[in-house]
Parts: structure tokens; sequence; C-alpha cells
């Protein structure tokens, strides 16, 4: 079974770098293959890697010794679930019964087929289902194309906040709702394996700044309702902590003296703000500091020495 | 405004990548425009504690509410909820009580107001479509809720009026119509074999009380559709303006660009102007050496880095995109005594800047 490493956090918080960055230090870390997967986006954390076409099939990410990348959205998720279903078989007799009259058209009736599509969007909990789904099934069978290797780690750049846990909640709720069938035991599978503390790591990335930090603590608080394995909360763009004060100079112009002057007063604001988090999470977090100048895959390289802090691979044994 | 002349409501849209202070900026628009003699309205999703302390916004509500009074003007505030927007919309067009009961009592209601996106963006639309057909602002100013693409914001009503698609929704519940008229069963032979297939994956009794919430929640789609229609010409409309905000670092510069472009493509009103927030001064920063002194070795190099992208930014920005003429670009205001007055001074500096003849 490959590790899940989900990381989430609001919008514009940097999610999808920090999701390149975990999956590149994990591919040097492990031995076996490591797949960077979207899920309901483009593909933008492959983008920083430098590799611009992300597919629904995991490709190779050029330059990078043991990395995959791909996406997924609801409606490929769910032809690859029926696909799965038919070529398995299954033990369900019904299915296996129902799947067997309507073999022949099925493919060509779900490809692009507006009623499906349109179903798997008003389904309670169908979307998320095969969503989550489709990583807990790379998780358990997936193997990188062209070798024989199983999955060893799986990064998901996982949707916003909201969206996030209500991939989670729906599954969960719809446990107690689905009376029987084939998919109410790949719901009782998900849930298994994202709660499971030693194959499923959460990252929440949030920002120095008063809504992405409260945006954070509900989320974290979220997740623990949700009993899922506690977080690693991440601040990015984290301020420099050390004291200073601004002293006035004749030889700056007035328009950077205010300026700097606000930035002072920023930077104080994000320590109070900081330190009330700290107190309100309860637990340290790791902090990603701006470093100008640099962008691209050459942030993602100083991002990871980062990320050697956080131990990825103690994470993952 | 004497009370004698008849008021023509104009929308404003301000549209951005999140982060940026869309919020802020739409406030401080309303501000100004009152704080000039107008009778103004800024509509916005969950503010920050810090934005809504400024304004005065004590409770959540739908309702305006009163923000300041000037000798000629008046600036209003109405907060969006974000929760419960399925059921506002059931509420607002469930055809009587006992259909709206059994569609909030149904037991999936719940999960399928939270899984289903683009509610809030629609309920913002609506709501403005409200405020301008009724002619009581001179200006309504609509603060777009952060989601993953700006756009979502456009494409709201059309997501829902796919999924509440009439000819989607009869094929789950009236599968007994179905069986009496051979013509349509000639003709949905595959879709019953989709629906038998769910049926099978999901177990019957499940999909027959899936089917029986659709049947429910089928009346709201034309409402929908009205409103999606009448949305779609008044934002194509000379009533209606939009402001780009952004800031100026790469990423959001490249999303204003893609944004204006968008709009383009989807042929919506030309009266744009854009706002680049929290920008450096233009004037060349002091000396490295000297920042450093002043702020500390890496505040120094973080800021002269971020005045060298700004520079290289702007340069940018006038030689290669197609931005709109009216451009703004606001400092970075003081976090303390942040308050109604600093709204004003933001909002008319804006102006001021893109010559935005009210």
């Amino acid at each position: 079974m490959a590790k899940l490493h989900f990381v989430t956090g609001k919008g514009g918080v940097g999610k999808s770098t920090l999701s390149a960055c975990i999956a590149q230090q994990l591919s040097s870390e492990s031995k076996g293959p490591v797949l960077l997967c979207d899920i309901l986006g483009h593909g933008s954390a492959a983008h920083y890697l430098g590799h611009k076409k992300v597919e629904l099939e995991p490709r190779r990410c050029f330059d990078i010794k043991n990395l995959w990348v791909s996406r997924t959205e609801p409606h490929a998720a769910f032809k690859e679930y029926i696909g799965v279903l038919l070529a398995l078989g299954s033990s369900d007799s019904a299915l296996l019964n129902a799947t067997s009259r309507i073999r022949g058209s099925l493919t060509d009736l779900i490809a692009d087929n507006k009623i499906v599509k349109a179903f798997v969007k008003a389904c309670p909990g169908l979307e998320p289902i095969v969503m989550l789904g489709k990583v807990c099934w790379e998780s358990r069978n997936g193997i990188a194309p062209e070798t024989d290797r199983p999955w060893e780690h799986i990064v998901v750049d996982s949707p916003a906040s909201g969206h996030f846990v209500q991939l989670f909640q729906s599954t969960l709720a719809l446990l107690k709702v689905f009376d029987r069938g084939p998919i109410k035991a790949q719901a009782q599978k998900i849930v298994d394996l994202v709660k499971d503390r030693n194959l499923s790591k959460y990252y929440l990335v949030t920002l120095p700044e008063e809504l992405p930090l409260q945006e954070a603590l509900d989320l974290n608080n979220l997740l623990n309702e949700l009993e899922l394995p506690q977080s690693k909360m991440i601040i990015n763009k984290y301020p420099d902590s050390s004291a200073f004060e601004l002293e006035t100079s004749e030889e700056v112009s007035s328009d950077w003296i205010q300026h700097l002057k606000t930035e002072e007063e920023k930077w104080q604001l994000q320590v109070e703000l900081l330190s009330n988090f700290k107190i309100q999470l309860g637990r340290e977090y790791l902090k990603i500091e701006t470093v100008p100048g640099i962008d691209g895959k050459a942030w993602i390289d100083l991002l990871r020495t980062n990320f050697q802090k956080l131990n990825l691979e103690r994470i993952a044994t | 405004m004497s009370a004698a002349t008849p008021i023509e409501t104009k929308l404003v849209v301000v549209l951005g990548p999140g982060g940026v202070g869309k919020t802020t900026t739409a406030a401080a628009l309303a501000t100004a425009m009152a704080k000039q003699g107008f009778k103004t309205v800024v509509m916005t999703v969950d503010p920050a504690r810090r934005l809504a302390q400024a304004m005065g916004l004590k409770d959540l509500s739908d309702e305006a509410q009163l923000v300041k009074k000037y000798p000629n003007g008046q600036v209003d505030a109405l907060w969006l909820s974000e929760k419960g927007a399925l059921e506002a919309l059931a509420t607002k067009h469930a055809p009587n009580e006992e259909s709206l009961r059994k569609m909030l009592n149904h037991k999936f209601f719940r999960i399928i107001e939270s899984q289903l996106g683009g509610i809030e963006e629609y309920l913002g639309i609506e709501k403005a479509l409200t405020l301008v057909n009724q002619n009581e602002y001179d200006f309504c100013i609509l603060d777009t809720p952060p989601s993953q693409h700006a756009l979502d914001f456009f494409d709201s009503p059309q997501h829902l009026l796919e999924f509440f698609d009439e000819s989607i929704l009869k094929h789950f519940t009236h599968s007994e119509e179905k069986k009496k008229n051979w013509v349509f069963k000639a003709f949905s032979i595959g879709k019953d074999k989709i629906i038998e297939l769910f049926q099978t994956l999901l177990g019957k009794s499940f999909f027959n009380d899936l089917a029986s919430l659709l049947a429910l929640l089928r009346p709201l789609y034309t409402a929908l559709k009205a409103t999606a229609e009448q949305a779609q010409s008044l934002l194509k409309s000379e009533k209606c303006s939009y402001v780009l905000v952004g800031v100026l670092e790469p990423h959001p510069v490249d999303e204003i660009n893609y944004l204006n472009a968008m709009l383009n493509a989807k042929q919506l009103s030309k009266q744009r102007y854009w706002l680049a927030n929290k920008t450096l001064p233009t004037s060349p920063p002091p000396k490295k050496a000297l920042l450093t002194k002043l702020v500390g070795s890496k505040r120094a190099t973080l800021i002269t880095h971020l005045a060298s992208q700004q520079e290289n930014l702007l340069k940018k920005i006038a030689s290669e995109t197609k931005l709109p003429d009216a451009s703004a670009l606001l400092p970075c205001y003081s976090i303390k005594d942040f308050n109604i007055e600093r709204l004003e001074i933001m909002g008319e500096e804006a102006i001021k800047q893109w010559k935005m003849k009210l």
C-alpha cells in the first residue's frame, strides 16, 4: 500500500508549490515510485516542477527520478471505477448480473454522457467517493507505468479547505445512508484508509495573515472532528521574526519611510497573530520563510531544505 | 442626489485572485462614492474581522444595513451568508410551503447542499440583480467570493442550471411515465441501462430517495433559468462595470491578465478598471546598505527584491499586456487605526487615478 499525503489549505496560500516540494522530496528519499496527483485541478503542482501538460494517466515527470504526475476529475474517475468493476468482476452477484447484461454498450454510454455527468454531480457523496476512491485504488493497486513497481507514496494536491473537508464529510455521512451495494463497500474502504495514521498524512498550508490563519484553525478542528490523523501545519511566507525598530533617516525619501513604517506594523501584527495561533493550535508548526529572488524549480529545491526538518522519511515509515 | 431624480442603479463587480484585498477594495469604493454624494451598497461574503469592525458590522444579515450617512450620500452593507445557500435558494423559489418543508426535511438535502458548488456565487448575482432592478441605489458594489478561479463567479448560473437541468432530472424522476410512452421508451433504452446500473451500485432504496429529492427540486429550475438569463444581459450591459484587483507579483498579474481576456471572450461590458493593491513606492528604494541598517539584512534583501520585481512587472504591463487603460496603484496602508476614514481615502485615491466618471 502506498502512503497518502494530502496537502490542503485556503486558496492562494501555496498548496500546489508545497505539494510539488513534498513530492520531490519524497521521490529523492524513497526507493519506490512516487505519484503527484492533483484532484479536481489542472495539475498546477506539476507545473512548478516544469512539467506543463498533466494528463489523467500518470506520466513520468521528465527530469525527476522516481516521480510521476497525474490529475483526476469526477467523471473520468467514475468511468475508471466502472471499468475496474467490469474488468475484475465482482463478488456482488446482483451487480455482476446487471453489468453483464449492459456490458457491451456501457463504456460508450458512460463516455461523455450528459446524464452520467449530471448524476455523478447530483448524487450525494458519489463525487467524493469516486475522487477519494481513485486515490485509494492507486494506493492499493496502482503501478507506475512502464515499470512493475507499485507506488510507494502518493502526494495529493487537494482542493481548498471547505471542499476538502466536504470530500471526507460526504463519504462518512454516506456510510450511514447507503443501504447496500458496492458503493457502500467502497466508502468503507476509503474511510479505513484515510483514518489510518500509518498510511495517511495531512499537511495544512497557511499564511501569517488574519483570515488564512483563522481558516487553518477551523480546518484543523474539522479534521479532528472527522477523526482523521493529526495534520502537519505549514506556515508559508513566514516573517523574519528578529526584532527591529525603525529609525528615521534623512537619506530616505518620505514615501519609503512611510512604506517601511507600515511594513514594520505589519510584521508586528504577524508576530502577534502567530503567537496567538500557536496557543490555539497547541502544537508546533513548520515555517517556510520567503526567500527573495528565486522562483520556479530553484524555489522548490530551496524549500526542500525546509522539508528535511519535517523528516518525511520518518513520517513515511 | 435629490429625491426627484430617478435613480438608475449601476453595478460594479470586483474581481481578482484570493488574498489581494478584493473585499477591502469593494468597501473602499462604496464608501468613497457615498462620500461624494451617492447612495451605495457593498455586497460581500465573509469579510475579515478587521474590515467588519471598520464598517461597524456586527451581525450577519442579508438585509442591507446602514454603515455611514454623509451630507448627501449613504453607504450600506449587505453580508451574504455562505452557509445554508441551497436552503436560501429553496426558500425563495419553492412552489409552496408543503414542498419546501419536504425538501428541507429530506435526508439528502444537507449532503447535496454541501457538495453543490456555485450557489453562493449564484445568490450574489441574484441579489445584485434584485438591487439593480429596484433602482434604490446609485451604485451596487459586488465583491465576488473567493474561489479557485475568479471566473467561477460568472459560470455559476450555468453550472447550477446544468445540475437542475430538467431534461436530465426527468430521467431520474419520471420512470413510470416513460414506460407508458413507447416513443420515449425507444429513445431512452440506453438511459434506462444507466439508471439500472446506478440502482445496482447504490441500492434501490437509496436511488428512489434521491429521485424523490430531485423531483422536489425540479421547480427551482425555472426560477434559476430566468435569473441566469437576466444576469447574463446585466453583466454585458453598460450598467455594469468591472474592477480587477491584484498585487504586483508575477502570479496575480498573470491571473488578472487572464481574467481580463476572459471578460473580452465573454463579451462583457468594456467599462473596466484595474487596481494594483499594496504596492511599494515607485521611487527608487534606499540603497541596500542603508536599508540593511534600517530593517536588518533579511528584510532589506526582501524589500530590494520586491522593489525590482515591481518595477519589472510595471514595465511588462505597460508594454506586453492589454489591461484596461484606467489603472490605479494603491500603497500599503497602515493596519493601525483601520477605520472607515481609511476606506474613504483608499476609494477616493482609486477613483481619482482611474479618472472614473461618477
